[in-house]
């Protein structure tokens, strides 16, 4: 026995838990289930669901202070008249838990019946049914026939508690996980509990409505469908959606999330687990800006603008790699700029600056932060970009643009240098995914994808290297970047890259940081890299 | 499709070498299906004939193969119920049957007794429409196309009790894992009897129309022998290894779903010809109408859903009234039933022999695999062996008398 | 909306009492004096006091919602409340709540169209011995017949004005009592005064505690093996000596007067007629447990109680007594029995709704304000003066072992003198306090049932009644001491609808925080109103067990035993009368 872990057995399984962890985290350490409803490993300890209940018992010690040691050979274990609480029971040395005994089994029925009586017969309509766990423990724990007969308690239901989140006060099963984390994590003291007994009522009040960047992750804490988000409102139901795991876009936090797509739309994104970043959380700003992957105005051919019909040409992909090579071996290499985005992967950028070793530059974009997620850098790749080689400083790029210096320009998803300074150019090629002024003045448009649609890499503010995986394939009509990148580059001399895995091995070796690495090490949880 | 076989010199082959060169026969390889009148559903055979006559078959199946068993991976244990219907899609209720029992022993669930008795019912109901197709079909591929009128008269009162019992005709998916879709409905019954009324007089009238007909007999007598050697190294099962004169029948053998309480015998041939078949099929057409016949003259009363309730969906009343009921019956609908892990292997003694489920689960609502022992598909191996030596005329009645089903062969 | 200068400067004092950090404390205080002043607790009071005190609206509002007494709409001037427990319902109280609305031409909780009055029934207000008992705004009005209430109601609508009401003549001794707590209160002329009390031998006993060390005087009390009077029966003085030490926070010593365990009106007496030596017990105590200041939160419905001790608390300050190095604050709580549970209770204290903490942690190590405390019932507190004077060995000549002293017992229900009274412990029987002391049962009766220490205690049958008044006795017969709360039951009453009184007391004062509670009782009051209507059915009675016997032993606080005992042991007992009542 180590000096911070404990023994102890659950079940008849003998466990090693490092000290002070509760029951449930040490059930879970040997793959046993102590539901719960109340407990967040996050949040403050509130004991009231009593769902997790389990029969814990002591070695009996002897005058000796040693465990006595019964007829059978085994240890004597002393039981307490009454169950407890597994949240809120810290591991101890020779500690006996039982999870599956029959008093506990009664309890957790009890419970569960409990918390049905009153609850509405909402699941065909609830947003929560498929990842609801008051249906998932009435199932594995809870009887299968109801006896309640009596008329059930009305509380509100659908009522608007902000713009973004629904409350249905009688599906609400009392857990405080909301309150918990609006006051100590959001830092927003605004919702509570009124009423008293079985009328207990959640709310917040009139006027000081929850009004931070992080309300929404109440919905995802809530393990039943009393707080809803509205934006996935009757949306999809969850059993129909796959789930991809990728990294938010929006800021150089880059909290891991989940991506969840059907048919090659997404409905929704929310936080995935990874303590060395966003623990279990993420901002509402995130969270909500995904739609754009779907918009209808998303661009799905390569064009060309013509200068003799005096408009846009739509393109094939090999007539428009073709002519856009045939331009690019005109142009002259010290006049060749690029603007690379900080929300490309560290793939796209490192391929992009091949074009142009001397002008390499992406745009800094900054707003508001708050001192928990969203960072004021609200580039996901910045620390990409500039280990790729790429300058915080466009103004360069715009000046060569201004005074006739550069005349071929190659932008890669971004919309900052002014159409006055574009029209100077004599080649400007556009990587991007919506209209914007960039692409209506380009010569050459080739539609690429959002982060959703590919594999790559963001490296965070922490410098830590984490991966996207794409839930849905391009966009019909459009490439993944690096793919363009690399047939242009071919085209043009250069190495042809058939796979990401072999554009990061290449990565790997001309960016020292990130030495050694490969997108299988990345993995789930990403890495730190030196900067 | 064939490779390079050893081709042995027969009889008419070598009188024909002796005659001289003016007889020398080429060996033709035709093609027999998979569109065919006599093939009985989509089989491709592959006809080494000399002339007339066949020196070797090689049967091509998988015309009808539409992937059950890896479908079955992908939905729950009760979504995969209608695929049973189209394995041997001329006894439906036979195969739910089967399938329910299979997934039930997973389970460790016993039905009640009513649950089991209307089972019996369905499946001998099955047995007799499959057997009525089959001699019809004999029939009227070997030319007495009168019989087939007679017997399809007969299930197409079978597919009327189908419809009353359960609301479809054809694709019944009756069962349920742990029970039944619905009881009886109290107009079933009396139909029932009605029918097992008049059956027996249809069955007499086929048997005097071909049991001692002089053309039938020439035609089916000495036909596509199999031998009792033969019959079990193919795994042969069902009527065709009884006509071969082995006593095996699942239902006596391994007794399952009440027949032990049944009293009834079981047909052996002695032969293994395609007569034999005939004569083997007939009789349990017989000794189905005595069993169904106790099956509702004994019918219990009581519950025909085991008392499972999280197995079991719960009546629709309570579903739309009580919260856990409401809950159960949503999570049993969309995510299965939580069947614990563990490989059964379960059999039934369906009317074109043994149909298995071997299943494999890993827990939860979906198997891991779900294999299938077609016994159409074991048994059609035998008719290389059968067909040797004959004629493409005994070839349409071997294929009559082996009486397999393509839905239930290529799964 | 405007304060008036004078109540803010009140409030602003009231508010000195807590810890500068923990200005939330004052919030239950806040709301009494706004709802006083303005007659109900809308937006406006709810957003000033929150600004006031530097919490969210929301922490207000919570509160407002959760105690019976705040109202959110203006009740009429003269509010009604009769009480509607058990003891009362067994006096008649239903009769006069009837007469009442029709007198005044109102339903429950409506103002009459002229503003003047308002009905409401309201659970136990610890008065169960002169029941039906009722208050209007703060005075109390006992032994009510409908000619009392007709006088009452007239006189008001005539003067206009409500008359303060004075406490009755406290109870002689009966021959069989052995009064020292009590051994006050019927002396000529005791007034309670600090004079009164310091005249019959009254502050010696802290004069001699602070001459001794604190351990010593937790020696003493350990050893003289005094356990509380409020309910749970725990030792005193082990109680004491789990106070955590040395963690450089402040111990403090709340007294726990928040008496609302239906059938109980023991507390009520010694603060109304000897709060002195309630005082001085919470002195020598404070002393004991190293403790610098001791709230006695006493329960909202009693404000004459609250005032008395006030009064009390500054004539022990004139003499020095409080205020030199110990203070003693008055907290009124507003209406919830879960605040007799002392982790409720500190809640509350702590101006929040009183929801029961998980333990462990133990007030003991955290408690008010994260600082170790110790929580004592008011008569536990009265016993020190007497235990320290006469020392330990004296106490326990008196009682029985594991019962020593002596304990204030009350008389509920149908009996010839319903009433407090003090006995050695263990010293009589149920039987012989019914019969003997009590007068027995009224004319033409027989007895049906007792239930021995306030209603959560399981109800002994008529047979079962020989049982000594000790707690070893009533634990080894399937019951508890409890709170000593007697309830006589005699066969006029209905047990199913006695049962149902008793359910709706726990489904209301549920605090909604665990689960089992906070569904279970209200569902066995649901069940209880259909069998009482005449729908049950005969799978209800196992039923009703079941959902009790599911609440009991799973929830945070004793709240869930309390509803779930009761329940359980009418059932068994009385199976009879429930299936007659079925279908």
């Amino acid at each position: 026995m180590a000096d911070n872990t404990v023994n102890l057995t659950i079940d008849d399984k003998a466990v090693v838990a490092p000290k002070g962890m509760n029951l449930i985290e040490a059930a879970k350490l040997v793959g046993i289930e102590i539901p719960h409803y109340c407990y967040h490993p996050k949040l403050c300890i509130a004991g009231n669901c009593r769902m997790c209940l389990v029969d814990v018992g002591m070695p009996k010690l002897g005058a000796d202070r040693k465990p006595e040691i019964g007829s059978d050979g085994k240890m004597v274990v002393m039981f307490g008249p009454k169950l407890v609480i597994g949240c809120n029971t810290t591991v101890a040395d020779g500690m006996v838990v039982l999870t599956k005994s029959p008093k506990v089994v009664k309890a957790r029925e009890g419970v569960m019946e409990f918390l049905l009586i009153n609850h509405p017969l909402d699941c065909p309509i609830c947003d929560q049914a498929g990842e609801c766990r008051l249906q998932e423990f009435s199932v594995d724990y809870g009887k299968a026939e109801s006896r309640f007969v009596e008329e059930k308690v009305h509380k509100p239901k659908k009522t608007a508690l902000n713009a973004k989140i629904t409350l249905d006060d009688e599906r609400c099963i009392l857990c405080s996980r909301c309150i918990r984390f609006m006051r100590d994590v959001a830092g927003q003291d605004c919702l509570g509990f009124i009423q008293r007994g079985s009328h207990s009522t959640l709310t917040c009040y009139l006027g000081n409505e929850p009004k931070t960047n992080y309300d929404l992750n109440i919905v995802d804490i809530c393990p039943v469908g009393a707080l809803t988000s509205n934006d996935f409102r009757f949306q999809q139901r969850v059993w129909f959606l796959k789930q991809t795991k990728s990294i938010c876009p929006n800021c150089a936090t880059g909290c891991n999330t989940v991506i969840w797509s059907r048919e090659d739309v997404v409905y929704r994104q929310t936080p995935r687990d990874n303590n060395d970043v966003n623990q279990c959380w993420m901002c509402d700003y995130g969270r909500i800006n995904y739609k754009f992957i779907n918009d209808p105005h998303r661009l799905t051919t390569p064009s060309v603008k013509s200068a003799t019909l005096g408009q846009r040409v739509n393109l094939t992909w090999p007539e428009a790699i073709r002519q856009v090579v045939d331009k690019l071996r005109a142009a002259k290499r010290d006049s060749l700029a690029v603007i690379g985005s900080a929300r490309a992967t560290t793939e796209e950028l490192y391929l992009l600056k091949k074009f142009s070793p001397s002008f390499a530059a992406y745009i800094p974009r900054v707003g508001t932060g708050d001192n928990f997620l969203l960072n004021t850098d609200r580039n996901p790749n910045a620390a990409g970009a500039m280990l790729t080689g790429f300058s915080s400083d466009y103004s360069v790029i715009a000046d060569g643009i201004a005074d006739g210096k550069i005349k071929t320009l190659i932008v890669l998803g971004e919309d900052a240098i002014v159409p006055e300074l574009l029209a100077k150019l004599e080649l400007l090629i556009v990587l991007d995914i919506l209209p914007g002024k960039t692409t209506e003045a380009a010569h050459y448009i080739l539609p690429g994808v959002t982060f959703a649609e590919k594999s790559g890499t963001f490296i965070n503010a922490k410098n830590r290297i984490q991966r996207l995986n794409p839930a849905i394939p391009p966009l019909v009509g459009t490439k993944p970047e690096h793919l363009i990148l690399s047939a242009l580059l071919a085209e043009l001399g250069g190495k042809r890259y058939a796979t990401i895995q072999e554009v990061f091995a290449d990565m790997t070796r001309d960016v020292p940081a990130l030495a050694g690495l490969n997108l299988s090490k990345i993995g789930d949880s990403g890495v730190e890299v030196k900067s | 499709m064939a490779t390079e076989h050893q081709i042995e010199l027969m009889e008419s082959a070598a009188r024909a070498q002796e005659a001289g060169d003016e007889l020398r026969g080429e060996r033709m390889i035709i093609n027999m299906g998979p569109q065919h009148p006599s093939t009985h559903g989509v089989l491709r055979l592959v006809l080494e004939l000399d002339g007339e006559e066949i020196i070797n078959v090689w049967p091509d199946i998988g015309f009808l193969h539409r992937g059950d068993e890896k479908l079955a991976e992908n939905m729950t244990w009760t979504q995969f119920i209608p695929y049973t219907d189209r394995l041997d899609y001329l006894a439906p209720l036979a195969n739910n049957v089967a399938y329910a029992y299979a997934v039930e022993k997973l389970l460790g669930l016993e039905v009640p007794p009513r649950c089991q008795y209307i089972r019996v019912v369905c499946a001998e109901l099955a047995r007799i429409s499959s057997h009525l197709l089959g001699i019809g079909t004999f029939g009227m591929d070997v030319g007495a196309i009168t019989v087939f009128l007679y017997t399809f008269k007969e299930r197409e009162k079978i597919y009327d009790l189908c419809e009353c019992l359960c609301g479809a005709r054809f694709t019944t998916s009756y069962t349920r894992i742990g029970g039944l879709a619905n009881d009886m409905p109290p107009e079933f019954l009396p139909m029932l009897r009605k029918f097992l009324a008049e059956l027996p007089a249809t069955i007499a009238e086929v048997d005097t129309l071909l049991t001692r007909n002089k053309i039938f007999l020439d035609r089916t007598r000495d036909i596509g022998v199999l031998t009792k050697e033969q019959a079990v190294d193919f795994g042969i099962t069902g009527p065709i290894l009884r006509a071969t004169g082995i006593e095996w029948d699942l239902r006596k053998a391994h007794p399952y779903g009440g027949y032990e309480k049944f009293d009834f015998d079981v047909p052996v041939g002695s032969v293994g010809d395609c007569y034999d078949r005939y004569l083997c099929r007939m009789e349990e057409m017989r000794q189905s109408i005595r069993i169904i016949q106790q099956a509702i003259d004994n019918m219990p009363g009581g519950a025909w859903n085991a008392p499972e309730a999280k197995i079991v969906l719960p009546e629709k009343k309570a579903v739309l009234t009580k919260m856990e009921e409401l809950i159960h019956h949503f999570i049993n609908v969309t995510e299965g039933l939580n069947a614990p892990s563990g490989e059964v292997y379960f059999s039934a003694e369906n009317p074109k022999g043994e149909l298995g489920f071997y299943i494999v689960s890993r827990g939860g609502g979906t198997p891991h695999r779900l294999k299938i022992r077609a016994p159409s598909f074991v048994n059609l191996q035998a008719l290389p062996v059968m067909a040797k030596g004959h004629m493409i005329s005994d070839l349409v009645a071997i294929l009559a008398s082996l009486d397999f089903v393509m839905g239930e062969c290529d799964r | 909306m405007t304060v008036p200068v004078e109540l803010e400067r009140h409030i602003d004092e009231i508010v000195t009492h807590y810890p500068p950090d923990k200005t939330r404390a004052a919030t239950l205080w806040l709301c009494h004096l706004l709802q006083e002043y303005f007659g109900f607790l809308g937006d406006e009071q709810v957003l000033w006091i929150s600004n006031k005190l530097g919490l969210q609206p929301i922490n207000v509002w919570e509160v407002v919602t959760f105690y019976p007494m705040f109202t959110t709409k203006p009740h009429g001037k003269f509010h009604v409340k009769v009480c509607r427990t058990l003891s009362c319902e067994l006096c008649g109280c239903k009769n006069i709540v009837a007469h009442l609305r029709k007198k005044l031409g109102v339903g429950l909780d409506e103002n009459t169209t002229d503003g003047l009055f308002t009905i409401s029934t309201v659970e136990c207000l610890a008065l169960c011995g002169t029941g039906p008992v009722m208050m209007i705004n703060d005075e109390t009005f006992e032994n009510l017949t409908t000619e009392k209430v007709d006088a009452i109601i007239d006189r008001i609508r005539t003067t206009g004005r409500l008359d303060a009401q004075p406490l009755p003549m406290p109870l002689a001794a009966h021959p069989l009592e052995k009064r020292v707590l009590l051994s006050n209160i019927t002396k000529p002329g005791y007034t309670g005064s600090l004079a009164d009390y310091e005249r019959e031998g009254g502050y010696t006993a802290l004069r001699k505690a602070l001459a001794m060390k604190p351990d010593e005087i937790v020696a003493e009390v350990k050893n003289s093996e005094i356990r509380g009077r409020g309910g749970a029966g725990f030792p005193c003085g082990l109680k004491w000596s789990f106070l955590a030490k040395g963690t450089g926070k402040p111990v403090y010593l709340v007294c726990n007067a928040d008496e609302s365990e239906p059938g109980t009106f023991k507390d009520r007496q010694l603060i109304s007629y000897d709060p002195h030596l309630l005082i001085e017990g919470i002195l020598i105590s404070c002393h004991a447990v190293g403790a610098k200041v001791a709230y006695i939160y006493i329960r909202g419905e009693m404000p004459g109680g609250a005032k008395i001790l006030q009064k009390a608390i500054e004539e022990a300050r004139a003499k020095g007594y409080v205020g030199n190095g110990v203070e003693i604050y008055v907290h009124r709580g507003a209406g919830a029995y879960i605040c007799g549970e002392e982790t409720g209770l500190i809640e509350s204290l702590e101006g929040k709704r009183a929801y029961p903490r998980i333990k462990p942690p133990f007030p003991a190590v955290v408690g008010l304000f994260g600082c170790p405390t110790v929580v004592n019932n008011v008569e536990t507190l009265a016993n020190i003066p007497h235990i320290i004077n006469k020392g330990s060995t004296w106490f326990k000549t008196m009682g029985v072992s594991g019962s020593t002293g002596t304990r204030l017992v009350c008389v509920s229900g149908p009996v010839k003198r319903p009433g407090y009274y003090e006995f050695e412990m263990g010293k009589l029987t149920l039987r012989q306090l019914i019969f003997d002391v009590c007068g027995g049962l009224k004319d033409g009766r027989t007895l049906k049932g007792v239930i021995p220490g306030g209603s959560s205690m399981p109800v002994m049958k008529a047979d079962q009644i020989d049982v000594p008044l000790d707690f070893e006795s009533l634990r080894k017969a399937g019951t508890m001491a409890g709170s000593g709360g007697i309830i006589v039951l005699d066969d006029s009453v209905d047990i199913v609808g006695a049962t149902l009184n008793v359910a709706q007391f726990y489904a209301h004062e549920s605090c909604g925080q665990c689960t089992p509670c906070r569904e279970g009782t209200l569902w066995m009051e649901k069940m209880l109103h259909r069998i009482e209507r005449g729908e049950g059915r005969p799978l209800d009675v196992e039923m009703l067990y079941e959902v009790a016997d599911n609440i009991d032993g799973k929830t945070i606080c004793p709240l869930g035993e309390a509803a779930a005992w009761p329940v359980k042991a009418f059932v068994t007992k009385y199976r009879e009368e429930f299936e007659k009542h079925g279908g």
